[in-house]
C-alpha cells in the first residue's frame, strides 16, 4: 500500500553479504584504534580493556574460523610445517619482546615465557583444527551430493 | 593477462519476446535493476538465474551468453 513490492534476489544477496563483510572489517578496525587510544593515548590500564579485547578477539578470530569452516580451502599444516611455523612465530614473537621489554624476570614467568611459548602453539593447533573441519565438512557434503 | 568478459543478448531476445525489463523480472524472480545491469553487461547472474532467463525467453544458454576473451 505504501510502498511497491520489494523483491530480493540474488544480488541484492551478494550485495548484502558484501557490504557486511566491508563493514565488518571497518568495524574491528575502529575496535582496534579505540583499544589502542585509550591504552597508548588515554594511558588506561590493560585491564580496564579487557572486555574490549575479548570482543575484538572473538570477532577476528571468529569471523577468520568460519570463513574457513564454510569455505574449507585453506591448506592443512603437516607436523613438520607446524613445527616450522612454531619455531618461527615463537622466535618472532620471543625477539621482539625482548627487544622491547628486555630479559624478564624468572619469578614472572607465567605472564612472559609462558603465553610466549604457548601462545603460538595454540594459534597454529587452532587454525589446523579448523582448517581440518572446513575441508572434512566440504568433502562430507561431497559425499553426500554424489549418493 | 587474459581477462575473460561475459558478454549477452538478453536485450535482444527480451525485445523479441515483447517483454519489458519489469515483466521479465517479474517471471525470473529478480529485480529490475538486476536485469538492467545484465543487459548493460554490469552484472554477471548465477547459472540459476541464467537458465531461467534462457527459458522464459525460448533461447538455449549459449545463444544469450557467451564469453569474449580479451588480452
Amino acid at each position: 500500500m505504501f510502498f511497491h513490492k520489494m523483491t530480493i534476489d540474488e544480488r541484492t544477496r551478494s550485495n548484502t553479504r558484501y557490504a557486511a563483510a566491508i563493514w565488518l572489517g571497518v568495524t574491528q578496525l575502529l575496535l582496534a584504534a579505540v583499544v589502542f587510544y585509550r591504552l597508548h593515548v588515554l594511558g588506561q590500564a590493560d585491564e580496564e580493556l579487557r572486555d574490549f579485547q575479548a570482543v575484538l578477539a572473538i570477532s577476528i578470530f571468529g569471523n577468520l574460523a568460519l570463513q574457513l569452516i564454510l569455505g574449507g580451502v585453506m591448506p592443512r599444516p603437516t607436523w613438520r610445517g607446524a613445527l616450522v611455523s612454531y619455531l618461527v612465530l615463537t622466535f618472532l614473537i620471543v625477539s621482539v619482546c625482548l627487544l622491547i621489554y628486555g630479559w624478564p624476570d624468572a619469578s614472572r614467568w607465567t605472564n612472559t615465557w609462558l603465553p610466549a611459548l604457548l601462545g603460538p602453539a595454540l594459534l597454529i593447533g587452532a587454525y589446523a583444527l579448523v582448517a581440518y573441519l572446513g575441508q572434512r565438512r566440504i568433502e562430507r557434503q561431497i559425499e553426500k551430493l554424489d549418493q | 593477462m587474459h581477462k575473460s568478459v561475459i558478454k549477452n543478448h538478453l536485450k535482444l531476445a527480451r525485445v523479441e519476446c515483447g517483454l519489458t525489463q519489469a515483466q521479465l523480472a517479474d517471471q525470473v524472480g529478480v529485480t529490475r535493476q538486476t536485469i538492467g545491469l545484465i543487459e548493460a553487461g554490469g552484472y554477471n547472474p548465477t547459472l540459476n538465474l541464467c537458465l531461467k532467463l534462457a527459458w522464459v525467453t525460448n533461447k538455449t544458454l549459449d545463444e544469450l551468453f557467451w564469453i569474449q576473451g580479451e588480452d
